[in-house]
């Protein structure tokens, strides 16, 4: 393979031209989608998700005592641990959306998106293993309640818990070693 | 503005897509991030410095939800050189290639030294020191070369 020879291909470059079919046609009906707020971004479909999951939450921290206690005569400490749930799940969620709305990709440098969308992505993750983590006791508590109404509810909880366990470690795994890989990316990226 | 600087912000999409699908969706996406930025932007920077940041950024942070496997088409077929010089022609199709094959930072660095930014604009778009950028290029220009003789 010849030699490529970068200054000299520069101006070349430059008239490059990229045309995709139906291009002219198809930018015209997303100007005016994009003009007419109809078109969201990757970044406000995110946005609106963990909205309405923190929102399901707030909503649900009041109600689940009122169930626990009224309608599925749990005891106590069945009643808080299932109550604590959506607190965290809120908060978890809270912070996603949160790290979420500061990345601005016309504002930040290339540096800082990079930065910031790695840490994004690691977040998720470790939000992702943490709510696997808070959801055992909500599970065990479950299960030890169903233990107390049926034995084949409590025989059927069991087979359930034992194949989510197995799902839910997989994916710890994974994760855990996304995080790391994203890590080096981001090191190797900046050369740091 | 997307009319007058299309070149510019297709070039920078087509360098990060891996299909023409792909392709698309980073072309709306950074047209959506502009349209919605451009109230923020104050002119304390050029405008074509600002589309090329807001490109790239968008390019490098993508989510792409549904990565599709059976749209092998190469995005090579999409470009057009006027050169009537094939061996040229060919010369750059090959830069596109082993271009590909760079990093994301590295990838815009040199996007932008194509498109004859200065050190300080591409110092700015970046966030990289002045510095940094030189010898970056400088060690591109040399991964390059040792890229294309293999």
């Amino acid at each position: 393979m010849a030699q490529i020879d970068l200054e000299s291909l520069r101006h070349s470059w430059q008239n490059m031209r990229i045309e995709i079919d139906r291009l002219s046609e198809q930018n015209r009906q997303m100007t005016k989608r994009i003009v007419n707020n109809q078109a969201k971004s990757v970044k406000d479909s995110l946005l609106r998700k963990y909205r309405m999951l923190c929102i399901i939450g707030i909503i649900y921290i009041p109600i689940m005592p009122y169930l626990c206690e009224r309608l599925l005569h749990t005891d106590l400490f069945v009643t808080i641990i299932m109550s604590l749930f959506f607190p965290c799940a809120v908060v978890i969620n809270g912070l996603v959306y949160f790290r979420t709305r500061r990345i601005d990709p016309s504002a930040m440098s290339m540096k800082d998106m990079l930065i910031a969308f790695t840490n994004l992505k690691i977040l998720r993750s470790r939000m992702r293993i943490t709510s696997y983590i808070l959801a055992l006791p909500v599970l065990a508590c479950l299960l030890y309640y169903m233990y107390g109404v049926d034995e084949s509810m409590f025989i059927g909880g069991c087979a359930g818990g034992v194949i989510g366990a197995i799902i839910g470690v997989r994916l710890d795994l994974r994760m855990s070693r996304e995080i790391r890989e994203l890590r080096r990316t981001l090191a190797e990226e900046l050369e740091c | 503005m997307m009319e007058q600087n299309h070149a510019l912000i297709m070039r920078v999409c087509y360098m990060y897509a891996t299909d023409r699908e792909h392709l698309n969706d980073l072309y709306q996406e950074t047209a959506i991030n502009l349209w919605q930025g451009m109230e923020k932007f104050k002119g304390d920077s050029k405008l074509s410095t600002w589309i090329y940041r807001t490109t790239l950024n968008t390019c490098i942070s993508y989510f792409r939800k549904n990565h599709r496997h059976d749209d092998t088409e190469s995005l090579e077929i999409l470009m057009e050189f006027p050169a009537d010089d094939s061996e040229r022609t060919e010369q750059l199709r090959e830069m596109y290639r082993l271009i590909t094959r760079l990093r994301k930072l590295d990838r815009a660095i040199i996007l932008l030294w194509l498109d004859e930014k200065s050190y300080d604009e591409i110092a700015e778009i970046t966030g990289l020191s002045r510095n940094n950028v030189a010898s970056r290029l400088h060690r591109i220009k040399s991964q390059l070369s040792q890229l294309a003789q293999q």
